[in-house]
């Protein structure tokens, strides 16, 4: 029995080191991550005086920096990625930033100083989290409730979708582009190129 | 009106309605199949969406338009005032789902508001978003608690977008309005008016309140038909959950090994 209780014991020391009982905790929580990323955007995007141009490419270095990219346009493409060639990928990859660059960078500019509050964090699929926000609305409308939907990168995190109001960007541009690739006989090409055209349509605009 | 043949008519949508359940998979969100919708007639679907669009831009949009010409705290109670008068029919339909808390709220929130807030123009029970918020019920939403899927994408014309059930959910939430029993017992023009009215009204108001948003969307989709589905389908399943994601199913169902699962079933189905 002691013996047992020995072995045991030993085993889960071992194990103890091999195995950590948790995955590695990240530096940075999720809420303390969705409040410097929004008291960033609001510093350095929301001024109306910053040229369109340099308004894009500054929300475009926080995109890169604080959005899941690759997890995200994999899972906009979803099961057509099967089918699509290496540079496919990679075209869609850079046009799904451009196509998020040019539709949301401006609305910055419309920020009037609401207030956005960090309300929570909760567990999600696959070891994310799950941080519950508000953003108040001018007049008596009642606040905009977001969840941002985050994914663990090295010490920190970074946003995989924005739930407003139980609506998911995510699923909904997913879904948007099943349909354009399902239209067009199944060809991730199409897609990529009906970005393409979007974009250069939103930047003039 | 003819009440027999409604009944009818709910009867065979209803019959429909088992059979599509029996027919279409439960929820599927978090496979790949979770890209495929239940769309069978998309290209009448998409026909009566451009009508339904056109007739927005020529006849909803400018009354809209004009509407929201209003001052914010008129519009507010022109709402709170036609939500007010949902109240039978959300209390049935917190009844039939068996969901006493929000059958007691719906009813605190009639009192109160009916009697403090001069007859439901000033939603006094969710003073400053704190209180018992409003939280619409529909006969759809039943059926989804009670199991049933969601059956088939329907455009519905003038209504716009529904799904097999929440279209037949629209008629026991017609005979559950004591409005269409005033309207059935009487002869005067008055009640029918009265219910064309807030129809009307209805939309007006709801549509003046999304002109920008739906404006922005279009312009940004690349297959706005596509996105209005998606996010219908998603607002009814958040509706139908009530908001409550902890209760629910997970969203969006996540998904990063989509292609590894599915190259192995793939596989699988190859090696049988």
């Amino acid at each position: 029995m002691t013996k047992i209780t020995r072995r045991l014991f030993i085993a889960l020391l071992t194990f103890s080191f091999v195995w950590p009982i948790q995955p590695v905790i990240a530096g940075e929580s999720p809420d303390a991550f969705i409040a410097r990323l929004a008291a960033g955007a609001i510093e350095n995007l929301t001024s109306p005086d910053i040229p369109p141009e340099e308004r894009q490419e500054r929300f475009r270095a926080m995109l890169q920096d604080g959005f899941d990219l690759e997890n995200v346009s994999n899972f906009l493409l979803g099961p057509f990625r099967r089918k699509a060639s290496e540079d496919e990928i990679n075209a869609f990859r850079l046009a799904l930033e451009d196509n998020v660059v040019v539709t949301y960078a401006w609305r910055f500019a419309s920020y009037d100083g609401q207030e956005f509050s960090v309300e929570g964090v909760r567990d999600g699929n696959r070891g994310q989290k799950v941080v519950s926000s508000t953003l108040q609305q001018n007049g008596d409308a009642p606040p905009i409730v977001i969840d941002w939907r985050l994914t663990p990168h090295g010490e920190s995190w970074r946003i995989f979708d924005i739930v407003i109001e139980g609506l998911s960007m995510l699923v909904t541009q997913r879904d948007e582009y099943a349909a354009v690739i399902r239209r067009n006989d199944g060809q991730v090409g199409a897609l990529i190129d009906a970005i393409k055209a979007q974009n250069e349509k939103l930047r003039n605009s | 009106m003819n009440i027999q043949r409604f009944l009818q008519f709910f009867m065979v949508c209803t019959l429909a309605l088992g059979l599509a359940s029996c027919a279409t998979p439960q929820n599927t969100g978090g496979t790949a199949s979770a890209t495929q919708v239940n769309d069978p007639f998309e290209d009448v679907n998409r026909v009566i969406f451009d009508v339904n669009l056109a007739l927005d831009k020529v006849i909803v949009r400018p009354f809209a338009a004009l509407y929201g010409e209003l001052p914010g705290g008129i519009k507010d109670s022109i709402r709170n005032f036609l939500r007010n008068l949902k109240t039978p029919v959300i209390l049935a339909n917190n009844l039939l789902q068996g969901d006493i808390q929000g059958a007691s709220d719906t009813i605190g929130r009639f009192l109160t508001n009916t009697i403090i807030g001069l007859g439901g123009m000033f939603d006094v029970a969710n003073g400053n978003g704190k209180g018992i918020a409003y939280r619409s019920e529909d006969f759809g939403q039943t059926l989804a608690v009670w199991g049933t899927t969601e059956g088939p994408y329907l455009m519905l014309p003038i209504l716009g977008p529904s799904n097999l059930r929440d279209t037949v959910g629209m008629v026991p939430d017609y005979f559950m309005d004591p409005f269409t029993w005033w309207d059935i017992n009487s002869d005067k023009d008055l009640p029918t008016g009265i219910a064309i009215g807030r129809r009307v009204l209805e939309t007006i108001d709801t549509r003046s309140r999304n002109v920008k948003q739906l404006e922005d969307l279009e312009a940004t989709s690349l297959d706005f038909y596509a996105t209005i589905r998606s996010l219908y389908h998603q607002q009814r399943e958040n509706m139908i959950r009530n908001g409550d994601e902890a209760e629910g199913a997970p969203i969006p169902s996540v998904n990063f090994e989509i292609d590894e699962e599915d190259d192995g079933k793939a596989k699988a189905a190859l090696v049988q």
